[in-house]
């Protein structure tokens, strides 16, 4: 017999008590590693167009300007610094019996969840600098168009294989257990 | 066989149509050598059909009980293995050739990001019929209400519903709107060539017709209702030739639509693979109160949402009482009482400051920018793009009242637009995806912006309280996972 009783609102199981799993403690040292080539790319930018244009026009009567360019540069390079400081205790992830919860921003703050019965594969990367601080990213592939992927950079080596095992698992237990409630159905009618 | 005679008389019609052009322009260059000339297209055609045949000769397929093989290539072979229960839907197409043959071209819709859809050319439609029944074994059970009424006929456009289509079709008012703004941009920029093409223009029609300004002004103002009218006669012919006779229909657990004056199509989608219902009221169609309905399945490869590479089903033109019909036969299994027509009470409305982001970057920055440069080159007339802004605050509230959601406890519809309005909705058990996001603004405001992807796509309800937004989150969830049918 299909039961199928009202669930009360409040009753439902929400994102807000959870505990959220901080980032491994390398990530900072990585998004700085990224930002400190930013910030010589673009310095080497700056530097290169003023030459540039010194060299091309003759602005004896701006040259005046030239240093003051430095001051927004300046003070770009002082947030895009202190940004992962920043960024990264606000990121973090909860792993639930149901789906896997990914949290992150500093200004514009998005909570994402992926159940994992929606789930089509997982995967782990890294790079080389990611290697050396012993650093991985889990990316969790959704059906459909490429927008419905999840992607947590900057776990720990073990934590994202660990996770990755973990979905799997997840996934195929469901699976089965779909199949078993389809021949059921099938069964019924 | 009947398979390979079609399948090489397609290349040589498809290569031949192409051929033709070329040859055409060899003609002109070569006539003194006529016979050269032919020569070398007879040759181009003898090659283009050896290659027809090697690569026919090299396409095999095979169907077992439980996939579809598709081999093909010659120098790169592919193979395409495809499930059955995977498919999302299988779709036919029939050009003219085709039609004299009897055959029809199967289009397979999968889900998956991997880009790779099937076709099969030219085989039997009773084939096609066999592979149907093959997906419809391996796909979820039909309930029995969806069962009874085989090959009932939903709905039929006739011929003066389909010129409708094409007197609605918003891409003529594109094009008017594209047309108006080259125009005035050839005005702005260089007058002296609008107004050359302006006055032999006029100096043709004065010396052949023989009036004056007056009257060559007429002719003038003529000429332009005679382009929109051809613009309008030729989007009503595109619509002939891509509705002509449509017809949707209910199959066993499926629903397909049949159209085509020339190119016959059939779209036939799996209800329990309909992911989302689109329904778009334009202006004109607003007058006539009518809709027009899309049913999308699961997109595969990176096809944007919107594309036509999509195989989605489509009805151009539906009344509301036709769109409650098609609703109930799509997605009544999987929500019962959901309203899905853009006028309705029960829509929630948005909160106002969801006009804030788009008058500060539609209207404030650009402006401020615009009018920052325009002064540099031009002085004081530069102010003239500061009125901007107070153009983009009737605009942003239009949209903020056309923004709004409604939801039951099994879907959520969401409603927007600017002019034309468009409604999302979607069962909560095919959600894949759940975003909740907050801008500094929401944040001081305790908004949030709810954020769904579905397989077939992003649906996005802006600007509304935090707490709602995380309790339809926590609830999309709850439903999504204690529900183990598979989502496709």
């Amino acid at each position: 017999m299909f039961v199928n009783p009202e669930v009360p609102l409040e009753s439902l199981p929400t994102l807000d008590e959870l505990d959220w799993q901080p980032l491994h403690r390398n990530f900072v040292l990585r998004l700085e590693v990224r930002k400190v080539a930013q910030v010589l790319t673009v310095c080497a930018g700056v530097a290169g167009v003023q030459l540039l244009v010194a060299a091309v026009a003759d602005l004896s009567g701006f040259s005046w300007l030239f240093p003051w360019v430095w001051i927004p540069v300046a003070a770009w390079i002082a947030i895009a610094l202190a940004w992962p400081i920043l960024d990264v205790p606000r990121r973090g992830y909860a792993v639930r019996d149901k789906d896997i919860a990914y949290k992150s921003g500093v200004l514009w703050q998005t909570e994402t969840v992926v159940p994992y019965n929606r789930v089509q594969h997982a995967e782990t990367g890294s790079g080389p600098i990611d290697r050396s601080l012993s650093l991985a990213r889990l990316t969790v592939f959704t059906a459909g168009t490429a927008g419905g992927d999840l992607r947590i950079d900057g776990l720990g080596e073990d934590v994202a294989e660990r996770l990755r095992v973990f979905i799997i698992d997840r996934l195929r237990g469901l699976e089965e257990r779909a199949e078993g409630a389809a021949a059921v159905d099938g069964a019924d009618s | 066989m009947l398979f390979f005679f079609g399948r090489t008389v397609r290349k040589l019609v498809a290569n031949g149509t192409n051929v033709l052009a070329s040859a055409a322009g060899l003609f002109v260059l070569l006539k003194q050598h006529v016979l050269l000339a032919a020569t070398a297209v007879v040759l181009v055609l003898l090659v283009l059909a050896v290659v027809a045949v090697i690569r026919y000769l090299h396409f095999r397929f095979k169907v077992d009980d439980e996939r579809v093989l598709i081999r093909q290539g010659v120098v790169r072979k592919t193979q395409l293995d495809m499930r059955f229960d995977r498919i999302q839907g299988i779709s036919t197409e029939q050009s003219l050739v085709y039609r004299m043959l009897g055959l029809v071209t199967i289009r397979f819709d999968t889900a998956g990001s991997t880009g790779n859809e099937g076709y099969l050319p030219a085989v039997t439609p009773e084939f096609t019929d066999l592979l149907r029944e093959r997906v419809d074994t391996s796909a979820v059970a039909p309930s029995e209400s969806v069962a009874e009424t085989r090959g009932a006929v939903i709905l039929r456009l006739e011929p003066r519903d389909v010129a409708l289509v094409g007197l609605t079709d918003p891409r003529v008012t594109q094009i008017l709107v594209a047309g108006v703004a080259v125009l005035s941009f050839l005005y702005q920029g260089s007058r002296e060539v609008l107004d050359a093409l302006f006055n032999v223009a006029r100096e043709a029609v004065v010396g052949v017709v023989g009036l004056g300004f007056l009257a060559g002004l007429v002719v003038a103002v003529g000429l332009v209702i005679g382009v929109v009218g051809l613009l309008i006669l030729a989007s009503i012919a595109w619509a002939f030739l891509r509705y002509h006779g449509f017809e949707l229909r209910q199959e066993a657990s499926a629903v397909s639509s049949h159209a085509g004056l020339l190119t016959r199509r059939d779209v036939v989608v799996e209800v329990s693979k309909i992911q989302q219902l689109h329904v778009v009221q334009g202006l004109i169609m607003r007058r006539l109160q009518r809709f027009r309905l899309d049913a999308v399945p699961a997109t595969s490869g990176n096809a944007a949402p919107s594309s036509d590479a999509v195989e989605k089903l489509r009805v151009p033109l539906l009344n509301e009482r036709q769109v409650e019909e098609v609703r109930r036969r799509t997605i009544a299994d999987e929500n019962p009482a959901m309203r899905i027509a853009p006028e309705c009470d029960a829509y929630v409305a948005v909160s106002p400051y969801f006009m804030w982001p788009g008058v500060l970057w539609g209207g404030l920055v650009p402006a401020v920018v615009a009018t920052i440069v325009l002064s540099l080159f031009w002085g004081a007339a530069g102010l003239v793009c500061l009125a901007w802004i107070g153009l983009s605050v009737p605009l942003a509230w239009l949209r903020w009242r056309r923004q709004a959601y409604l939801h039951d406890d099994d879907g959520l519809a969401s409603r927007s637009g600017l002019l034309a309005r468009r409604v999302d909705a979607f069962g909560f058990r095919k959600v894949q995806r759940v975003t909740v996001r907050q801008s500094p603004l929401q944040r001081r405001r305790g908004l949030a912006t709810l954020s769904v992807s579905l397989a077939s796509g992003n649906v996005s309800v802006p600007f509304i309280d935090h707490d709602t937004a995380r309790r339809l989150r926590d609830y999309m969830l709850f439903k999504a996972e204690v529900n183990n049918r598979p989502w496709y």
